[in-house]
């Protein structure tokens, strides 16, 4: 949803930093010309926080600070994945199924806790396949963004029975704070992902 | 001989839905393939069940609002589905049939809604109400549901939306059940109306002085078309262009008598969504396309040719 | 003596929210072999006098009935095997061939789930031949003339095998030759099937020449009823139409000639 520009203009903020997308774009020229500093900010694969980081400590004035985090970061997106132990599939909606595919922060994510998504052969970064393609593919684990602790309504449901994990419960919940998006914790992301697959 | 094509049509797009799809199950394995007996099989049924519940919810109403343009999705029952899977979201209604449900409880609700602004003029269901009315609680509901999606937590509403495009994706024995059950009776009633809608083509008037029950008919195959595609949407979302495109192709070959036309349409409906399922599944596999693009896709071009046909004729 | 095919006593009708009658105090008895015609300008109530004849429409006052019962109580398909209309409009949606709209006349014969017989095919058949349009029988509607679409209409009509005929206005719009002819052929069936007839019709003189019976309304009251030559006099055609006329007598049935009013003489 577009910010409300009014609601910003009334906090007279120094800075405002938007993710750089849709309607933001728009927005962040809105308060330009009305005289507020904007940023729009990529943030969307590991490779785009250690720019965020940079560009934020410039702003900021706090450039000492944000180069140690960058660094930190660039590393974490150069580093070379691990080899795959493991195979699985995050699945973001049920009805029709959605996967992640390649290249999207999940697929990354995934990548260098040591998993193998086994749609990473999609270009895009999500894709709508058939219930019957997740069956042939057999993923060891189904990954699910959710902040809740309970298995997914469709782990009930009989078609999605057809799927290995499904039967076997091998669900890995994840919290939206914590995988949803590139930040500062995706280090912590990455580490526990891999404690939890290695389980 | 045409009943036999029809026949061998069907029986081909059936099959077809169970040997092709997007894993590649070789021949000799289909009889034991798990992915056959519990995605594959269930899936083209459904689609069958469910394509020709739309044709023949499509034949009954164009006959019913003398309108050959009208679609089941005219209804306004589409908004009415959409708005209760998104609200089953956004409340967090536990339960896996949770979306079909609330889906099902919202087409009925806009059905409830037309249905009593169809019958503002008294005690007989003006048709054109009916599809005025259609359209815009079909709207109304339509404009709530983006509210709410634009309002509330981003994504999962936003996915509800891939739902409403129509899909099988939830096809199981479990809901081939239900609609082999559901389905029955509705089209039952539609069928039992076959030589009422042949009168209703001459005007009402007419129809009564033939000896139709005028009223009683047009509430019947209101209630029966709304109540199949009701479940239809429910099950599978909105598949457009099945009810509106099928019957017209029947009426090329069988003409405008129910008594045959009603049953082709459903054939026809059920071989043609199996048939798009199956394209949906496999063109752009590992992908799979919402199967209501497909039938637009499909859809338009051979409207177009109708449409031409009607013109000349 | 047979209840009459159609009768109507004392009926009086009101439109809802209307300030005045479509209908005061009609009466109209028709049995079989009798020709009636119902006449008046417009505006008159001769399309509600049908609607209330056939249990389409309750009276305000007065009753309807048809073959000795309550014309309302009469179940619609029952009352198609008896009572065959043609009505003023027809729009037919579909395109069809002619022996398929005629055999839609048969629909109150046959049983819900059961299949047209050879019977119903004959019937058909002999309805085409009554009407004379056999010729007609392979021809897509839309491409009939006008005249040649009402005699489907009528053969429609009898495919149904009824006691009694009624028909709205059929001669309205249809040229000289095919009204003449309409007129002919009602009048024949009349006498060779043995059926009544209630005709709407708005043509004084083809009503004097060919029914038995007339029924001349002016405002929903019956002003003349009986004979032609009882209704249609000058000085009553003169009343209701509030036009001048001269009196002829052809075949021994009163016609009405209309009198020029150039606009210098009407000062």
């Amino acid at each position: 949803m577009p910010p409300n520009i009014e609601a910003v203009m009334a906090r007279r903020p120094d800075l405002v930093v938007l993710y750089n997308a849709g309607p933001n774009v728009t927005a962040a020229k809105q308060l330009e010309r009305a005289g507020i500093q904007t940023v729009l900010i990529d943030l969307n694969r590991l490779e785009d926080l250690g720019p965020a980081a940079r560009t934020l400590g410039r702003l900021t004035g706090r450039q000492e600070q944000a180069e140690s985090l960058a660094i930190v970061l660039d590393s974490l997106a150069g580093r070379p994945p691990p080899p795959s132990t493991i195979s699985l599939a995050f699945i973001v909606w049920d009805n029709p199924p959605i996967v992640i595919g390649h290249g999207s922060y999940l697929d990354q994510l995934a990548a260098q806790a040591g998993a193998r998504n086994v749609f990473g052969d999609i270009a895009a970064p999500s894709a709508q396949v058939s219930l019957e393609t997740i069956v042939a593919r057999d993923p060891q684990w189904i990954a699910v963004l959710t902040d809740s602790a309970a298995m997914p309504a469709f782990s009930r449901r009989r078609e999605w029975r057809a799927v290995r994990a499904v039967r076997e419960g091998h669900f890995l919940l994840l919290p939206g704070s914590l995988f949803g998006r590139p930040g500062p914790r995706s280090g912590e992301a990455i580490a526990q992902l891999r404690a939890r697959l290695a389980r | 001989m045409k009943w036999t094509l029809l026949a061998l049509v069907a029986v081909l797009a059936l099959l077809l839905s169970v040997v092709l799809g997007p894993a590649a199950v070789p021949l000799s394995e289909l009889l034991r393939s798990d992915i056959v007996w519990n995605l594959r099989a269930p899936r083209a049924l459904l689609a069958f069940l469910v394509g020709g519940s739309l044709g023949v919810a499509g034949a009954g109403l164009q006959a019913l609002v003398r309108n050959p343009l009208a679609d089941p999705f005219l209804l306004g029952l589409s908004g009415g589905a959409g708005l209760g899977a998104v609200l089953a979201i956004a409340l967090h209604l536990p339960g896996p049939w949770a979306l079909p449900i609330a889906a099902f409880i919202g087409a009925l609700a806009a059905l409830g809604l037309v249905y009593r602004l169809g019958l503002i003029g008294g005690a007989s269901l003006d048709p054109r109400i009916l599809l005025l009315g259609g359209v815009a609680i079909g709207a109304f509901a339509a404009a709530i549901t983006t509210a709410i999606v634009s309002l509330a937590d981003a994504a999962e509403l936003r996915n509800a939306f891939l739902w409403l495009w129509g899909g099988l994706s939830g096809a199981s024995w479990d809901s081939v059940l239900i609609v082999a059950l559901y389905a029955p009776i509705p089209l039952a009633v539609l069928f039992a109306a076959s030589r009422p809608l042949d009168l209703l083509a001459l005007g009402e008037e007419s129809a009564g002085y033939l000896g139709a029950d005028v009223d009683a008919v047009k509430r019947r195959v209101y209630l029966a078309a709304s109540l199949l595609t009701a479940a239809a949407v429910a099950v599978s979302g909105v598949i457009g262009f099945v009810g509106l495109v099928v019957p017209h192709i029947a009426r090329l070959t069988w003409g405008h008598r129910h008594r045959s036309l009603l049953p082709a349409a459903f054939l026809g409906g059920g071989a043609l969504l199996a048939f798009a399922d199956t394209l949906a599944r496999t063109v752009v596999a590992p992908r799979e396309l919402p199967v209501g693009v497909v039938t637009a896709l499909i859809g338009v071009p051979v409207f177009a040719l109708l449409l031409k046909r009607w013109t000349i004729a | 003596m047979t209840a009459p095919l159609l009768r109507l006593d004392g009926v009086r009708y009101r439109y809802p929210g209307a300030t005045s009658d479509a209908l005061q105090g009609v009466s109209l008895a028709i049995a079989p072999r009798e020709f009636h015609a119902v006449l008046g300008p417009n505006g008159s109530g001769k399309t509600t006098l049908v609607r209330i004849a056939l249990g389409a429409v309750a009276p305000s006052q007065g009753q309807a009935s048809i073959g000795g019962r309550a014309a309302q109580q009469w179940p619609r398909q029952d009352l198609a095997r008896l009572v065959g209309v043609v009505p003023q409009r027809e729009d037919n949606l579909f395109p069809q061939r002619v022996r398929e709209t005629v055999l839609l006349g048969r629909y109150p014969h046959l049983s819900l789930w059961g299949r047209e017989r050879a019977a119903d095919h004959a019937a058909v058949d002999r309805a085409l031949a009554a009407c004379d349009a056999q010729h007609l029988a392979d021809r897509w509607l839309w491409t009939l003339s006008g005249g040649e679409y009402q005699r489907v209409r009528v053969a429609r009509a009898l495919a149904q095998e009824p006691k009694l005929l009624v028909l709205d206005e059929p001669g309205m719009s249809l040229d000289l030759k095919h009204e003449m002819g309409l007129f002919e052929l009602v009048l024949g069936l009349v006498h060779t099937e043995g059926i009544g007839v209630l005709m709407i019709t708005h043509d004084l003189n083809l009503a004097a020449r060919f029914a038995d019976s007339l029924l001349l309304l002016e405002g929903g009251r019956p002003v003349a009823a009986g004979a032609p030559a009882q209704v249609l006099t000058k000085q009553i055609v003169e009343t209701v139409f509030s036009w001048p006329v001269a009196m002829q007598t052809i075949d021994g049935r009163p016609q009405m000639v209309p009198l020029r009013q150039p606009k210098e003489s009407r000062a």
